[in-house]
Formats: C-alpha cells, sequence, structure tokens
C-alpha cells in the first residue's frame, strides 16, 4: 500500500496479474468445445470422418488422412469414383463458391494409399472365426473391420473374383479394375481369406457353415433381375441387364446388340447403356417417368446425355414386338404423372391409345434388381429382404445380414456402412457382450466424443471469417474420345490440386486450432493445450461473456448455462 | 437526507432498481438522485448503485459512504464475499436481501435490521428473467417499500410501469408479493 | 414536464428540444448514451435529423464542420481522447466562425488510463476560439443546450458544454423539461448569413495572406467580448420564459463574505453544503461558481472579489509547470484591482482522474485558507511527499 508520493514511480505500472480477479464468480453461462457433425459427415453413408480427414489433407499430412479414411472404410478409392456424394449436397461451402468436392478427396486419399504401407494391422487374435457371405461391397466392409477386430475372417462368393457388384456391375470407366483390385488386395494382405466360385447350397450347405464358423454375415447383395413383366421378355434378343452387364465387363462382346432398347432410369440402365455404347452399339433408354425420377446418379446421367444416348421418358413398354423369331421392336405407351407412391415419386399413369413402337434390335431389362435368398433357411426370409433386427441380426443366433439383402440401401457406400455397422455387432456377439440395442449409427463408429444431436449447418457459422472460394473445375475425358474405350472418364486431382480443395474445407462444428477463441478471450481465460489439439477453458477466469462462441467461425463451441 | 446502497451483479438491474426508487420518491414529492458505481460495468459482475433522497433540495454531488440502507440482490455476494455490503452502514440501519433463507442466517452482518425476501422465487413464478438470471429488482423494491415506508406502494408501481422495458404488469406483480412476503428480523427481534 | 434524468440524457433532450439538424458522433465512455439517446430520437422520428456515424472523433467534427458550412444545426459529442483527437478540426470550427455545439462530458486523459473525470481535456482546448460552459446539474445542462445555440449562432462561435462524468454524466435527478413550444419562441430556426450554396460558388477556408489574417482573428476575439454580453441577455430571456436563471458566473452567500471559494461544475454544488456548514462555525466564506469560462468574465469576478480578504480556488484540473487552471486565470484577472483591494488568492488541485470531492475535502480546504496555511501555488490534496505536512505552506 503505497502511503507518500515518494513511494510511487514516475509512471504507473501494472506488475499484478490479473489472475488475482477471480472473473469466473460472474459467470451465468460458460463456454464448452464440442465436436458437433460437419453436415457432410453428418449425410455419408459409409461413415466416413470427412472434415477430420479434410484437415489433415489441408495440413499436408496425407499419410494420416489416407489412414484415418482406411480406419473403417476399407474402399475409399472406389468410393470416391462410384459413391453419389450426398455429402456435398448440403455441404456449407455450397453458399460460397461451391461444394467441396468431397467424392474427388476420397478417391485422392484412396489412391494414394493403396500400397502395402497402408495394410492396416489387426488386433490381437481373439480366436474366433466368422464367415462372410458374399464379398461385395458390405462383406468387404464388414470382413475388413471384422479383421481389424481380431477375428478369423473367410469370405465365400460365388464370382469368380471378389468384388460382387462392384467387379460384375459398375464399368471400367467408372472403376479401373486396378484400383478394386488393389484395395481387396489390401484386405487380403491384412489377413482376410476369399473363397471364390463358391454358391452356398452347391458347395455346401449353410448348415455346415454355421458348425465351422462362429458368426456368420449374409451380404449377398442384390443380383435377380426383377422382370418387366410383359409379353415377349422370355424370347432370345431379351437381354437380363445385370447378367448382360456382367458378360460385357468380363470381357464379352456380345453379337447381334446393334440397337438396343434399355428399360430403367436406375444406375444399371446407364452403366448398361454407356458400356453398349462402348461395344460400338447404339443404345436408347426408355423410361416410365421423367429425368427427375430417374434413381440412377445424376452425374451418370449427365454423362449418358454428353455421350448422346437418347432417352424416352414417360414410355412404358408392353410388349417385346417378335418378328421372325426375332426382335424387332418394343411396343410401348406414354405415361403421365400422377399423385406420389410410396417411394415419394409421381406414380406413372398409361395415356390411353398412345400405344407406339420404338423400333430396336434387342431389349436389355434394367428397372432393378432383387436378393436371391433360395439356398438359405426359411426362417431368414422376410420378402425380399433379409429377415432381421434393428441390430442387423437374423432370428438365427450368430447369423447377422449386411448390405442390400437386409437393408435395401441401394449405394455401394450405404453398403460399405451397413458392413462397418454388422462388424461392430458381430464383435459384441463374438467377444459375449450383450449385443446393442440397434446397431451403431456410422457416425458412432469414430469414437472421437462427438455431439450426434447437433449438425453445425451453414447459419451456425460466423461467415465474417470465412472467404468464399470457388469450387475447382472436375476434368473429364472429353465425350467424343471416350465412347470408343472403357478408360475412365474422370481424371484424378492432383496432388496440389487436392491439398487446394482439402484447405477450402471450413471444418464445420469442430475446432481446428483456428485461434479465434484465444485471440478474443477478454480475460486471457483460454488457454492453447501443449503438445496436443485444442485449448483448455480456465473456469476460475472465464466469465461467461460468450466472446469465444460468437468468434468461433465454425460452431464448434456452445454456451451452456450454468448453476451458482 | 437518506442514502441507499444496492449491491447487485452486472445484467441483474442494480442500477435500474436505482432509477425506479429514484422515480418513485419523486413522484412522491421528494428530491432525488440515483447514480450507479462509477466506472465500466460487465454483466455478472459486482456492481452497486446508490439513492439519495430528501425532502430539500440535494447539492451534495459525491459518492455515498454512510448509507442508511442496504439492498442486495444476489446473496451469492454475501456468501462468497464479493463485496463488504455493509461497509459504511449507519448502526441502525438494514439489510436488505434477496434470499430463500432465514434472516436470521445473515445476523452475523452485524447489528442492523435484516430483511430477507425470496425475490428469485417470485421472479421465476412471474417468468422474469431465465432460471438461472432472474431479474429480481422489481421484486425486491416492493419488499423495500413493506420494510421502509420511505415511498408508497403507489409511486413504486408507477414508476415500475415506467421503467420496466417488458412485462410491466409481472414486474408490479412481483413487487407487490415480495412486499407481503418480506422479513424481518430486526436488531430487537423478529418483526413482519 | 418534470421528470427524472440524468445529465447525459439531459444533453440528448436539449438537443431534441433545439431541433439540431445533423448530429455526428463517435462513442466513447462515459459520452455513449448521449448519442445512444439522440440514436434512438432520430430512429423513432422523435427528432428530424440526419445522424452520421463516423468512424472518429476528427470526422465528427469534421462532419460538423461540413453540415453548418451548408447552414444546418448542428451536434457531436465526446469525451477526454476523444476531444484531444478532434483538435485540429475544434480550431477549423471556430476559425470558420461556425456555431456548432459540443458537449463533452470531462474525462482525464491517459496514461495511466481513466474513464473518470476532471477537466483537462477541455481546458486544453482552451485557446482554440470556443466557448466554453462548465454545468452543475441536469437541469443546468439540458438548459445550457438550448442557450448555447442560441448565443452561437447569434455570435458564429462554436460552443462546448460541459458536464462531470458520471457525478453528473450518470447522475439521474430531477429535470423541469422545457416544452417545445417555449424552446421554440426562444430559438428561432438557424440562419447563418453564409453558407455553401453551389449557386455562389466560393472557397471556405482559402488562403489567407499576412495582410488580412490577423484581423480576422480580431473579430473573433471581438465576438468573444460581445458574448459577455450575450450570454448575460440570453440567460435573463430564459429566466423569462422558464424562470430558471444563468449568468457568466453563480454566487451563493457572498454578500459578507471576507473568503469566498472559487470552483466550477459540481463541485461547486457540493461546496455549497461546505459553505452551509462553515457558515454555522461562524467562517464568513462565501460562492462563486464559475459557468462562462470561455469568454472569462473577467471584469465581472473583479467587482465580485475586489475588496475580499482570501479567495481560494477549487481546480480540478492542473496546468503542469504553473497551478490549477481557474487559479492562474483568476489570479491574472484580480491583479488589475488597486493593490489593497486585491485577496489573497490560493489554490487547490483535487479530484483529477474522478477522485471525490467531499463536502469534508471542501470544509478542510476552506479552513486551512481561512487559517492561513495554503500558500500562492497551488496545493495538491494528495497523497503526502515524504514526511512533509500535508498543507505546507509556502
Amino acid at each position: 500500500m503505497v502511503r507518500t508520493l515518494a513511494e510511487l514511480q514516475p509512471v504507473s505500472l501494472s506488475t499484478q496479474s490479473i489472475t488475482a480477479i477471480r472473473t469466473g464468480t460472474w459467470k451465468y453461462v460458460e463456454p464448452l468445445y464440442l465436436d458437433k457433425l460437419p453436415p457432410c459427415s453428418h449425410l455419408c453413408p459409409a461413415g466416413n470422418d470427412i472434415s477430420k480427414f479434410l484437415s489433415l489433407t489441408a495440413q499436408g499430412d496425407i499419410e494420416s488422412a489416407a489412414r484415418l479414411i482406411r480406419s473403417g472404410n476399407p474402399l475409399p478409392a472406389t468410393l470416391g469414383r462410384v459413391c453419389p456424394h450426398p455429402c456435398e449436397s448440403q455441404c456449407n461451402r455450397v453458399q460460397m463458391g461451391g461444394a467441396i468436392a468431397i467424392h474427388m478427396m476420397e478417391r485422392f486419399l484412396g489412391d494414394e494409399s493403396l500400397g502395402e504401407k497402408f495394410v492396416p494391422s489387426p488386433a490381437a487374435s481373439a480366436g474366433k472365426r466368422v464367415a462372410v457371405i458374399g464379398a461385395g461391397p458390405a462383406g468387404l466392409a464388414a470382413a475388413y473391420n471384422l479383421a481389424l477386430q481380431g477375428h478369423a475372417v473367410q469370405v465365400f462368393d460365388d464370382k469368380a473374383a471378389p468384388g460382387g457388384y462392384l467387379r460384375t456391375g459398375i464399368p471400367d470407366y467408372r472403376l479401373p479394375r486396378e484400383v478394386l483390385d488393389r484395395e481387396i488386395d489390401l484386405i487380403r494382405a491384412m489377413g482376410v481369406a476369399f473363397k471364390s466360385n463358391f454358391r452356398v447350397g452347391r458347395d455346401a450347405a449353410f448348415a455346415e457353415l454355421r458348425q465351422q464358423f462362429d458368426a456368420i454375415v449374409l451380404a449377398i447383395g442384390f443380383h435377380r433381375n426383377r422382370a418387366l413383366d410383359v409379353p415377349g421378355e422370355n424370347n432370345p434378343g431379351v437381354y437380363n441387364g445385370v447378367q448382360l452387364l456382367e458378360r460385357i465387363l468380363s470381357g464379352g462382346r456380345p453379337d447381334g446388340i446393334r440397337r438396343p432398347a434399355i428399360v430403367g432410369g436406375g444406375n444399371t440402365a446407364m452403366d448398361a447403356a454407356r458400356s453398349l455404347l462402348r461395344t460400338g452399339a447404339t443404345p436408347i433408354v426408355v423410361y416410365r417417368r421423367t429425368r427427375a425420377e430417374m434413381p440412377a446418379i445424376p452425374a451418370e446421367v449427365d454423362e449418358a446425355v454428353a455421350e448422346g444416348i437418347p432417352f424416352h421418358f414417360l414410355t412404358a413398354p408392353v410388349r417385346v414386338v417378335i418378328e421372325d423369331g426375332r426382335v424387332t421392336g418394343l411396343s410401348c405407351i406414354r405415361m403421365t404423372l400422377g399423385d406420389p407412391d410410396s417411394s415419394g415419386r409421381r406414380r406413372p399413369l398409361p395415356v390411353a391409345g398412345s400405344e407406339h413402337v420404338v423400333p430396336c434390335d434387342s431389349v436389355v431389362t434394367a428397372i432393378g434388381e432383387t436378393t436371391d435368398l433360395d439356398d438359405f433357411p426359411e426362417e431368414l426370409r422376410e420378402g425380399w429382404r433379409i429377415a432381421g433386427d434393428e441390430r442387423l441380426a437374423t432370428s438365427l443366433p450368430g447369423v447377422f445380414g449386411a448390405g442390400d439383402a437386409i437393408d435395401g440401401g441401394g449405394t455401394v457406400t450405404a453398403a460399405v456402412g451397413c458392413g462397418r455397422r454388422v462388424a461392430d455387432v458381430v464383435n459384441a456377439f463374438l467377444v459375449g457382450h450383450d449385443l446393442p440395442v440397434r446397431a451403431p449409427r456410422v457416425t458412432d463408429l469414430w469414437r472421437r466424443g462427438l455431439d450426434r444431436d447437433h449438425v453445425s449447418y451453414f447459419d451456425q457459422l460466423n461467415t465474417a471469417y470465412l472467404r468464399p472460394e470457388l469450387r475447382p473445375e472436375i476434368v473429364e475425358l472429353p465425350p467424343a474420345g471416350r465412347t470408343g474405350s472403357f478408360a475412365e472418364v474422370v481424371q484424378s486431382f492432383t496432388s496440389p490440386a487436392a491439398l487446394a480443395e482439402a484447405r477450402r474445407c471450413f471444418v464445420c462444428g469442430t475446432c481446428n486450432e483456428c485461434h479465434n477463441c484465444y485471440y478474443f478471450c477478454p480475460d486471457v481465460a483460454i488457454h492453447k493445450r501443449r503438445g496436443e489439439l485444442g485449448f483448455d477453458i480456465d473456469s476460475d477466469h472465464c466469465k461467461g461473456c460468450g466472446v469465444c462462441v460468437e468468434e468461433c467461425p465454425r460452431d464448434a463451441m456452445v454456451l451452456v448455462e450454468v448453476g451458482r | 437526507m437518506r442514502e441507499i446502497r444496492i449491491h447487485g451483479r452486472g445484467g441483474q438491474g442494480a442500477v435500474i432498481a436505482s432509477e425506479i426508487l429514484a422515480d418513485a420518491a419523486f413522484r412522491c414529492g421528494q428530491y432525488v438522485q440515483a447514480f450507479p458505481s462509477f466506472g465500466s460495468e460487465r454483466r455478472g459482475a459486482p456492481v452497486a448503485a446508490f439513492v439519495r433522497l430528501d425532502e430539500r433540495q440535494i447539492w451534495a454531488r459525491t459518492e455515498i459512504y454512510r448509507p442508511h440502507g442496504i439492498i442486495v440482490l444476489d446473496e451469492g455476494l454475501v456468501t462468497l464475499k464479493l463485496a463488504d455490503v455493509t461497509q459504511g452502514l449507519q448502526a441502525g440501519g438494514f439489510v436488505l436481501l434477496n434470499s430463500a433463507r432465514d434472516p436470521e442466517t445473515f445476523s452475523y452482518l452485524g447489528n442492523f435490521t435484516v430483511a430477507v425476501v425470496d425475490a428469485g422465487r417470485i421472479a421465476i413464478a412471474h417468468r422474469l428473467g431465465s432460471l438461472t438470471a432472474p431479474i429480481v429488482n422489481t421484486g425486491i423494491l416492493g419488499a423495500f417499500v413493506s420494510l421502509t415506508s420511505w415511498v408508497t406502494m403507489e409511486s413504486l408501481e408507477e414508476a415500475i410501469k415506467l421503467h420496466a422495458p417488458i412485462k410491466p404488469e409481472e414486474n408490479v406483480q412481483a413487487a407487490r408479493e415480495a412486499a407481503a412476503a418480506v422479513r424481518i428480523l430486526t436488531a430487537a427481534g423478529p418483526r413482519g | 414536464m418534470k421528470r427524472v434524468l440524468k445529465g447525459n440524457s439531459a444533453v440528448a433532450e436539449g438537443v431534441r428540444l433545439a431541433r439540431a439538424q445533423v448530429i455526428c458522433a463517435y462513442p466513447i465512455t462515459p459520452q455513449t448514451s448521449i448519442i445512444e439517446d439522440l440514436a434512438v430520437m432520430v430512429s423513432s422520428g422523435a427528432l428530424p435529423a440526419k445522424f452520421i456515424k463516423v468512424e472518429s472523433e476528427h470526422s465528427a467534427m469534421a462532419g460538423c464542420i461540413s453540415a453548418a458550412s451548408t447552414g444546418a444545426r448542428t451536434f457531436t459529442a465526446t469525451s477526454s481522447q476523444g476531444l484531444a483527437l478532434m483538435h485540429e478540426l475544434i480550431h477549423w470550427a471556430a476559425g470558420a466562425r461556425l456555431p456548432v455545439i459540443l458537449a463533452n462530458v470531462n474525462r482525464s486523459l491517459a496514461p495511466g488510463w481513466s474513464i473518470w473525470t476532471d477537466q483537462n481535456d477541455t481546458l486544453s482546448q482552451r485557446d482554440t476560439g470556443w466557448m466554453q460552459v462548465y454545468c452543475q446539474s441536469s437541469q443546468e445542462v439540458i438548459d445550457s443546450v438550448i442557450q448555447a445555440y442560441k448565443v452561437s449562432e447569434r455570435l458564429l462561435l462554436p460552443t462546448m458544454v460541459i458536464l462531470d462524468a458520471f457525478f453528473l454524466s450518470h447522475t439521474h435527478e430531477i429535470v423541469d423539461v422545457p416544452d417545445q413550444e417555449i424552446v421554440d419562441r426562444f430559438l428561432p430556426p438557424i440562419n447563418i448569413p453564409f453558407r455553401l450554396d453551389p449557386a455562389k460558388p466560393a472557397a471556405l477556408g482559402n488562403l489567407l495572406y499576412p495582410d488580412l489574417y490577423m484581423e480576422f482573428r480580431r473579430k473573433m476575439d471581438l465576438a468573444h467580448e460581445d458574448a459577455l454580453n450575450v450570454w448575460e441577455d440570453v440567460g435573463r430571456e430564459w429566466a423569462g420564459l422558464t424562470g430558471r436563471s444563468y449568468g457568466l458566473v453563480e454566487t451563493y452567500r457572498c454578500d459578507d463574505a471576507e473568503m469566498v471559494f472559487f470552483t466550477a461544475a459540481t463541485a461547486a454544488s457540493t461546496a455549497r453544503v461546505a459553505v452551509d456548514e462553515l457558515r454555522e462555525r461562524g467562517v464568513p466564506v462565501g460562492l462563486v461558481r464559475l459557468r462562462v469560462f470561455r469568454p472569462f468574465p473577467a471584469a465581472l469576478l473583479q467587482n465580485l472579489l475586489s475588496g475580499r480578504r482570501k479567495v481560494v480556488v477549487l481546480d480540478r484540473n492542473c496546468s503542469y509547470g504553473h497551478h490549477g487552471i481557474f487559479h492562474q486565470e483568476l489570479k491574472s484577472a484580480l491583479y488589475d484591482l488597486p493593490q489593497d483591494k486585491r485577496p489573497h488568492v490560493s489554490g487547490v488541485i483535487a479530484g483529477l482522474g474522478g477522485r471525490d470531492i467531499t463536502v469534508d475535502d471542501i470544509k478542510e480546504m476552506m479552513t486551512l485558507a481561512w487559517d492561513g496555511k495554503l500558500g500562492a501555488s497551488s496545493w495538491w490534496h494528495v497523497l503526502p511527499v515524504g514526511e512533509e505536512e500535508p498543507a505546507a505552506a509556502k
């Protein structure tokens, strides 16, 4: 305590720390860092931790980013090519330069991690054996995640090579075989055994498999082509789309298909039409609704249109026209759209008297696929699907389902997500834990304490700190030159392009250490953690002003009320 | 002259309480001054506000050092020892606290009249402020009127209606309820 | 109508009643609520004026100068560092003879950082050509703002209406807010004889050679001489309309006072209580409150103080190196008195940086002066210097 002027310095110098003032006693509310869900990850059916792998890429740590993405998803190079990327639809970048090209980033990281060094190390063996029936995306994801958890996994498949629909249904110009092979090689290299040309019922009874293995995952997918149910369908010259595609993709070149009419609006229809185009045919597409209702990936439709394939919309086949035992046309009726049906799409209704013949020399049916459960016990069947509950478990102990055959997810990405989820359930079964009430949500699989009830949408961001930056152009082979071969149409990002694109990510909902909170805290109550990610809030001095939360660009903080 | 000091936290309405009290006294024909503790005010920080009441014109323009009464909007200031609420309080003066406790709890404050009213509960019942930060200033002024009779209830109600930024009727109701609910422990023993 | 208002609100009400047309200001503690109130009035339509937001006080004054140059009635408000930043244009407004009205809430200058009151901010603008009025109550604030427009527009000189931070700016008290009709009768619409007019192009503030600069400055000084009468006239006119009278100075119990306590602003209000208490003890003390500091009412003060034994000046300010500023100014004015009529003048510097000046403090100052313990230099009412006595006379 100063008592005389003589005791004072000429200037006022504050030498006491302000920490003596416990401003923390003033607060009604206090800030909290939350890992919230970005809209991209919220929408990712495969459960990719998107903003995190983008964040690592932006820091130049491509290896960690690739390891992160491969930590539960064995097929990023594949998914980056074939996924319809719903993640990009609500990317908060949409309003500020265009969505992050997330699928291109997944593809880039997938391609960067196809080498041996990325073979994951499984956990110590738990001594349990699992059979996975079906080597499609769901089966591969289930096998991969079960192997990671230390289980011995044997995958059975009735085709010559694993991959399922990825191999038999998706053309090389979308997914080069080499990419698929190398991703499967990684799974093999970590110890998963594959048995091809093996069909349950033919090569072994289902009951035998149940005796040999501690658990079974049925991931048999949709491989049975749905029938058109019109006269003339069984005539030669009418092809099953799934089988035709499989034949073409395995190198076969069917004779006599010069001017095929492809019936359907899904991915099989697009893949069949574009593949036939590449074999020298001149395909047309017949679809009973309009472009807007087509279930195919929009980009695939765009590319088919760009490649010059004509579409007959609002047109439904009623009869295959046969002359002299040969297909000469498809008799169709015009449709109009009525009220929405159970799928939410408007129901097509025939227009009376509008019958006409679309000339063609062959017909390819591609109106959808369903499950083939003929060789499995009755209690596993429920209509088109495997009878299972919310845990993906069937009524047979130790038998689980995954992929289209149980949830009808309809995309490769959903199948991978389902494979990841079922692996968690099967693991719980194998190690003797109680089964969960339901299979985990895909985003639960990250195990990093995210607030899953809170998705950080655009209006929660502080755009004062975020600048518009344009989405890069994605380079494709020009339509004129590409239809003569099965060369991949979409070109990969270069490394610099991928880094630049990763840096456009806002990292919504998660702290990326931008330090805004630290800079703005008026009470110096936010401290950077030494040697690890994140910040700590000094509760003794945080007075709950909320400036940090207000100034956080990416909605990674919240204010919570505190009791007094 | 009567001098009153009001203790609260920034955001609780201590300054508005001083203005309402001054306005109520003005409506009773008194000369008044009301002023905040001079300085910057921040939400949640301990703050004080002051009121002078007199029958004659007030010329002194100084701070208040020897108040006749103290109003405390937040008992945490006392229990957490964030403010010396009885500093300078004249012998025989009063301390009126917003608290759900018995007035006896605070007899350690000294040889003063201690009065309590659960203005927080009353404010919450009338949805004044939030659950964690109820606005208690109008309620406690009702208790002040019944404790001191230094202003009339009618003038207080008029002043509340003029100054309350929202919910004037609810604030008036809170003042009336608090006036009835105040519990008083005089230096000689309980009253009211 | 009588209302309970704080000093800052009284400023805003005065500006509203004066029908200011352009308000251009930048916020600073403790002035902020003045322009907040005005912003509300402008946005609600209660005051049909243009409110111009700017990025600094320098620009605020530039805005007022520009608007006044077109003939508009203007207002700004500031404090301390803000007034200091305006300084260049403070000169300009006076030199351009623009009747800008500025309310300054007295706040100390940094360092050390302070938001509390003293008068060095406005007194540093002493020689700019502005008139300065120091107020002691919210009532005087509202009345002075209205009067300032009338005086300024008649003389073409700008005026600072000045009030103490917190002791006045933030203190609520009873104010009789005049009726608009009375103010309109008192204050006609502004009519500046020269103004920017595209029809008659002219350059304002053009180059002025040594053969004429001084003549214009002499006219400004003459306007200040006139102002002494104008403030008195306008004060009387206002008293006729409202019953409230203000002059250049205010006296209290001076008729038979042998010693006069001389100060300004809120300290003068508190000093009344001290005068009353010392009078009860038999000390023949009176009070003179300086209201208008520029122009300085030297002749009036000579008449008032001629023949008194003692004058003690309380300064809430300091001209470092030479006394408190009111102390120097008063002493210089009284030097013209015959030697036998000259009172002994002593000074006290107190209350800087917002330190409270209590009734007891003022009684102590008066008692020391009466007992002859204050010297000719200003005595600082601070911590003792080493072992020296607090009231060491020199």
